[in-house]
């Protein structure tokens, strides 16, 4: 008796021991910016908060689209702006500082890293030239440097707004930022205070405008200005003429070594920017900067909690994933300059066309407050200007690559609940997109080739990426089915669903490629099929292509934007209907044709993992009963190209699209974005648990996991028997427990009740 | 007289020049490193030869391509019209036998030295006088070509002066978007 005391008050302790080590354990510690960061991952480095506005980062020549490279690339300098996980042309990169030691006589303070240290909120970096080490924190709107110079060394400091990424000679280059105008002034010895102003970039956006003022803790001993090539010694300020201007300024040798720079950034005004600085970080404590943005993202991931023993790369995998994900669109409200109401203003959206399938339902799990946040902003964009965003960036809608896919976000938002949204101006926009085509450049807003799509029920070889815009459409139209029957307009609901089958018009039903039957294949205005495509611009000759289920035209046939199919191929975009998958699999030949040809789209390369078109494609064995295959895949997919790595995200990581597919598979769910389900696979995690907002929570366990026991052998949804492979958002809403019993081999489980249908 | 030595000296400059331009071969595993501007991408490209008797073939390589481009022996002698095809249908691309790819027939050559103009495409490519900043080179090594340009779409076009073997190593302003340069020559 007297020994079972003993041992329940030591097991006691350890037990309490254990849950408070849990308790403190910080799950932001687990997220690693570098995962990603080379290679074509092209994420963000630096500091961010939440959706921030302030994104300071290294910017290693003026290529890289996140600003940073690798050591040993140079660095030009550090800038304010940027975005995360990028394609195309650069896109922001604005007012540089460098420090440097030295003389006050030379623009170009470039300089070589001889070590970097990232962790979440922090960057740090020692130049090999002068032992200069610089250490970035920052705020939502301010961003705070701390440097520390070599002991007599000369502390200078080059404040550059004339710089930004992705510059080309090239006048109107297409994707190229373009420089509009800068100024800068020196207001006394502790400030300065100037703008950027840029047009293009990836989304050819208008001119945008960012602001900033630098107070730093030392007075300024001595300065120069300059403008275009020129230095001024005497002036304290180059006003704006089209010209690029910076300075150059010393704090002397004297004092302490440690100089502390807050940059306040506004889009509307300098004096905005000050303000941002006066009401966000009044104070110079580095570290209390650090520790508050530790502790906004410690609030959000900490929302889901994986069980104790899962492994550290697989923390980190997770954790980043999740990080990734909500560092943008970015939150700019009360700094929108284009008009003023209360409402919340986000921007860089970029692309909601890579977004919408995994990024936003997971902000929806996670944080649905933010999303009803960004989904009201998408809406004001409509009211103000006319059309829903799908590729904004610097205050312009300048975009779109396939659909109008704002619809999605909105249908998701709408068959998930989320409340404090005005569903019947959301109705309102979608249908402006899906009837009033965007005018002149069918680029920027809106649905390219909408009249022929009305008219024909696809849109004809000849519009740019026709394949994948019929294909995007229909699924846009299925979504403002889905809300105008929620809304009880039912002859929008019932016009609109035959549109949803507008793909089935460029469904080539006699195809045949690599065994599989139907293709999504090229279709003219007179409804030809067309085999060979005429290519160039000759006046004399008229050499084709042979289109193909396979080929890639671009760039060697036609320009990227101007292809069937938007970065993929048929074989890809042939899967991508997520509203009909069974129509697809009886198009195809039926179930067995249909796991014949997923099986040859996986084991011939056919799939592509690096891009956003494939993403349900490994879930759509669910569809012919057969959920285990999916979850191999997908098992497969992620363990070949998912890793702690800094090249451990396999394409483009889109604004956290790439990393947001792997959390939600990484806890066994998928989202059908658009359809209020998820689909279930065997989950990576053991235990995986969500705090919602309703103040309920949602565990996913596995019971017998282990690398052998891959299958889900039975599952138990609060205590009861659970035989279908995907569930509801409302049962996970409720909260409660998914149990998941594992074992060896595939069983029956999940093979009868299909996902939902349209 | 001080002008017309000069003349004279130039004269000696331009033709010892000219006497240096080398006239690369094209041999068994010849391989030729092009980069290609697309539709304002630019994209590396490797054709490795294999001479036989019958055909010449070109094994190419680019990013997400690699294939076998055979070129006929009567298509090498005659051929009329060149391939833009990028071999992306097919592992072994048999281009017709009216079809050359990267090069020019050598009866084509033979027209365009003999009449300073040739057909191709159906379209007449006419000598352009070579101007001196008008040279090729590669990797630092002047080239002897034969700068050409369409009458009508005015692509211009450098044909290596190699009667065998007249490959472009330039194209500009094609109407097809297809534009390269020939950077690198590797014999293996």
């Amino acid at each position: 008796m007297k020994i079972n005391t003993k041992a329940i008050l030591f097991l006691s302790i350890s037990l309490l021991l254990e849950m408070t080590v849990i308790a403190q354990e910080k799950v932001h510690t687990y997220v690693d910016p570098m995962i990603g960061s080379e290679g074509v991952g092209r994420v963000f480095v630096g500091p961010s908060c939440p959706y921030g506005m302030v994104k300071p980062s290294p910017d290693c020549t003026a290529g890289p689209n996140s600003g940073w490279l690798p050591i040993p690339k140079e660095v030009t300098g550090f800038s304010q702006v940027h975005v995360s996980g990028t394609g195309g042309g650069p896109k922001y990169g604005n007012i540089q500082i460098m420090p440097f030691s030295g003389a006050l006589d030379k623009l170009d303070q470039t300089s070589f890293r001889a070590e970097e240290n990232v962790k979440l909120g922090y960057y740090e970096t020692v130049f090999k030239e002068n032992g200069i080490k610089t250490e970035i924190t920052t705020g939502e709107k301010v961003s705070f440097y701390r440097i520390t110079y070599p002991e007599n060394q000369v502390k200078a400091l080059k404040i550059d707004p004339g710089f930004f990424l992705g510059e080309q000679a090239e006048p109107d280059g297409r994707e190229a930022q373009q420089f509009v105008g800068s100024q800068i002034e020196i207001v006394s010895d502790t400030e300065i205070r100037g703008y950027s102003r840029i047009r293009g970039g990836w989304n050819n956006g208008r001119a945008y405008t960012v602001y900033f003022w630098a107070v730093f803790d030392q007075p300024i001993a001595k300065h120069v200005t300059y403008k275009d090539g020129k230095f001024y010694p005497n002036d304290k300020a180059q006003f704006d003429s089209g010209k690029k201007t910076a300075a150059l300024v010393s704090f002397g040798k004297e004092g302490k070594q440690e100089l502390n720079v807050k940059i306040g950034i506004s889009f509307l005004s300098e004096l905005k920017a000050k303000n941002n600085i006066e009401v966000e970080i009044p104070h110079w404590d580095f570290n209390a900067v650090l520790v508050a943005l530790e502790n906004k993202w410690e609030n959000l991931l900490s929302r889901i909690r994986l069980s104790a023993d899962t492994s550290v790369d697989y923390k980190k995998m997770f954790y980043t994933g999740l990080y990734h994900t909500m560092i943008m669109p970015v939150d700019r409200t009360g700094e929108n300059p284009l008009w003023t109401n209360n409402e919340p203003y986000y921007d860089d959206f970029y692309t909601i066309w890579d977004t919408f399938r995994t990024s936003s339902p997971l902000i929806t799990l996670i944080d649905s407050k933010r999303n009803v946040e960004i989904i009201n902003a998408m809406l004001n964009i409509y009211k103000r200007e006319g059309y829903l965003p799908e590729g904004r960036s610097g205050n312009d809608n300048g975009r779109t690559q396939g659909g109008s896919n704002a619809e999605v976000v909105l249908a998701d938002a709408f068959v998930k609940n989320l409340t404090g949204i005005d569903y019947e101006l959301a109705l309102k926009a979608m249908l402006k997109d899906a009837t009033v085509p965007p005018g002149g450049n069918e680029e920027k807003e809106g649905r390219g080739g909408l009249l022929d799509y009305i008219r024909l029920g696809y849109v004809p070889y000849g519009t740019d990426r026709a394949g994948n815009r019929t294909i995007d459409y229909s699924y846009n139209d299925y979504n403002i089915a889905v809300v105008a029957k929620g809304l009880n307009k039912m002859d929008l609901y019932e016009r609109y669903m035959k549109q949803a089958d507008s793909w089935q018009n460029l469904w080539r039903a006699d195809y045949t490629d690599k065994g599989a039957t139907g293709f999504i294949m090229p279709k003219d205005a007179n409804g030809n099929w067309l085999d060979d495509i005429v290519f160039g611009e000759s006046k004399i000759q008229k050499p084709t292509f042979k289109y193909t289920p396979v080929i890639i035209e671009s760039p060697w046939y036609v320009c990227h934007w101007c292809v069937f199919f938007y970065e993929g191929t048929s074989w890809e975009y042939s899967f991508s209907i997520p509203h009909d998958v069974p129509e697809l699999v009886r198009k195809s030949g039926g179930e067995k044709a249909f796991e014949t040809r997923l099986d040859t789209f996986f084991n011939t390369n056919l799939y592509n993992v690096a891009n956003e078109p494939s993403f349900l494609t490994p879930c759509l064995y669910h569809w012919i009963g057969k959920p285990y295959l999916s979850s191999d895949r997908i098992s497969s997919i992620i363990k070949n190209n998912f890793n702690t790595s800094r090249k451990g995200l396999p394409g483009n990581d889109d604004s956290g699209a790439m990393s947001s597919w792997l959390a939600f598979h990484m806890m066994g769910l998928y989202p059908n974005a658009g359809q209020p389900y998820y689909l279930l696979n065997t989950p990576l995690i053991k235990e995986t648990t969500v705090t919602l907002e309703n103040g309920k929570s949602f565990t996913i366990s596995t019971k017998k996991r282990s690398d052998k026991n891959k299958y889900i052998k039975a599952a138990f949804l609060n205590g009861k028997p659970y035989d279908k492979a995907w569930i509801s958002h409302d049962d996970i809403m409720n909260g409660g427990q998914l149990l998941l019993e594992m074992d060896s081999k595939p069983s029956a489980w999940g093979t009868t009740i299909l996902p939902p249908t349209k | 007289m001080k002008n017309v030595l000069l003349s004279l000296l130039f004269c000696v400059v331009y033709q010892l020049a000219e006497a240096q331009r080398s006239v690369p071969e094209l041999k068994n595993n010849t391989t030729l490193h092009y980069e290609c501007k697309l539709h304002g991408q630019t994209r590396a490209l490797k054709l490795t030869a294999n001479v036989s008797s019958d055909t010449l073939v070109f094994h190419l390589e680019t990013r997400g391509v690699k294939s076998d481009i055979v070129i006929a022996q009567q298509a090498l002698k005659n051929g009329t019209a060149l391939s833009f095809n990028q071999g992306e249908n097919t592992a072994v691309l048999h281009l017709k036998p009216t079809e050359t790819f990267f090069m020019i027939s050598r009866s084509a050559y033979q027209d365009l030295v003999q009449n300073n103009k040739f057909v191709y495409n159906n379209t007449t490519y006419d000598v352009i006088n070579q101007k001196p900043n008008d040279e090729v080179f590669i990797e630092g090594k002047a080239i002897d070509v034969l700068h050409v340009k369409a009458q009508i779409d005015n692509t211009a076009l450098w044909i290596i002066k190699n009667p065998d073997f007249p490959i472009i190593c330039k194209v500009d302003k094609n109407p097809l978007g297809i534009d390269f340069t020939l950077m690198k020559i590797e014999q293996k």
